[in-house]
């Protein structure tokens, strides 16, 4: 019993999912290009809903445009950088900045109309519903 | 590996001191500016918010310290992901000329503000040539 509890604590599954994924993203860095995108992006989901979030540190709401299209959701919009005021040299430039557009392959069908999204902190998450029609539905064996 | 500056980078300096919180901890993208009276930072520590962040200053040294708590739903599987959460830090060394005493700080959507004002004596003064 002890051992049991000691086992569901450590949920080794859960544990050798992350180490797979860590393994693979070590790999990505080589290999992929479109991880360097910006904004960096994560899709987590449910069996209800799928949550997309993004990094997008400077920008604010209105600056951002939503979009969703056969099943990718596109979110594009521009970063400036701060007026540059008279007299100010530059030390250091690493912020990214200019205009940017991703899209996004969503898992399953979503409802278009009850997409919602916020924008705190500089992380952008969205919360697209999935489409009712499109759940898993138990069928009864007469 | 000249476009990695897209990427968040895990910062090193931290290792040098244990941490007693778990977690991956990732450099702030930071840009400085300066004009003749001061020294603007702006650093990129999204998913951070202002109670959460640490600013200190001792022996010159800058310290930046933003603790960030994942807040997903546990119900939630990671379907496909390109950033982790983490914290940041990073420290700066200033340099004696900069007026420690009147450092501003503001975090705004994300992004962290540090005005470091120069001190008077180090401003830098035209000198002009009176002739006899």
């Amino acid at each position: 019993m002890v051992w049991q509890s000691m086992i569901d604590r450590m949920e080794p599954w859960r544990e050798l999912a992350n180490l797979q994924r860590q393994m693979n993203r070590l790999f990505d860095d080589y290999s992929s290009p479109q991880r360097r995108a910006f904004p960096a992006v994560n899709v987590y989901a449910n069996s209800d809903e799928v949550l997309v979030t993004a990094e997008l540190p400077g920008i604010k709401q209105e600056d951002v445009n939503l979009s969703i299209m056969n099943n990718a959701l596109t979110l594009e919009g521009s970063r400036k950088h701060d007026a540059m005021k008279e007299g100010l040299s530059v030390h250091r430039r690493e912020r990214v900045s200019g205009e940017f557009a991703r899209s996004i392959e969503l898992p399953f069908a979503v409802n278009a109309d009850k997409i919602s999204a916020a924008i705190k902190n500089g992380v952008l998450t969205v919360r697209l519903p999935r489409r009712e029609e499109d759940k898993p539905k138990s069928i009864q064996i007469q | 590996m000249a476009d990695t500056s897209l990427q968040k980078k895990e910062s090193a300096e931290v290792e040098r001191v244990e941490r007693t919180r778990s977690g991956r901890t990732f450099l702030p993208a930071t840009d400085i500016l300066e004009n003749e009276n001061e020294i603007i930072l702006m650093a990129d520590m999204p998913g951070s918010d202002e109670k959460s962040i640490d600013i200190t200053l001792e022996n010159r040294q800058l310290t930046i310290l933003g603790s960030v708590s994942p807040s997903l739903d546990s119900n939630m599987e990671t379907v496909y992901s390109e950033y982790e959460i983490g914290d940041y830090y990073r420290a700066f060394t200033l340099s004696d000329t900069i007026d420690q005493s009147k450092i501003k700080a503001s975090f705004q959507d994300g992004v962290l503000t540090l005005t470091l004002p120069k001190a008077e004596e180090a401003k830098s003064r035209k000198i002009s040539i009176q002739n006899a």
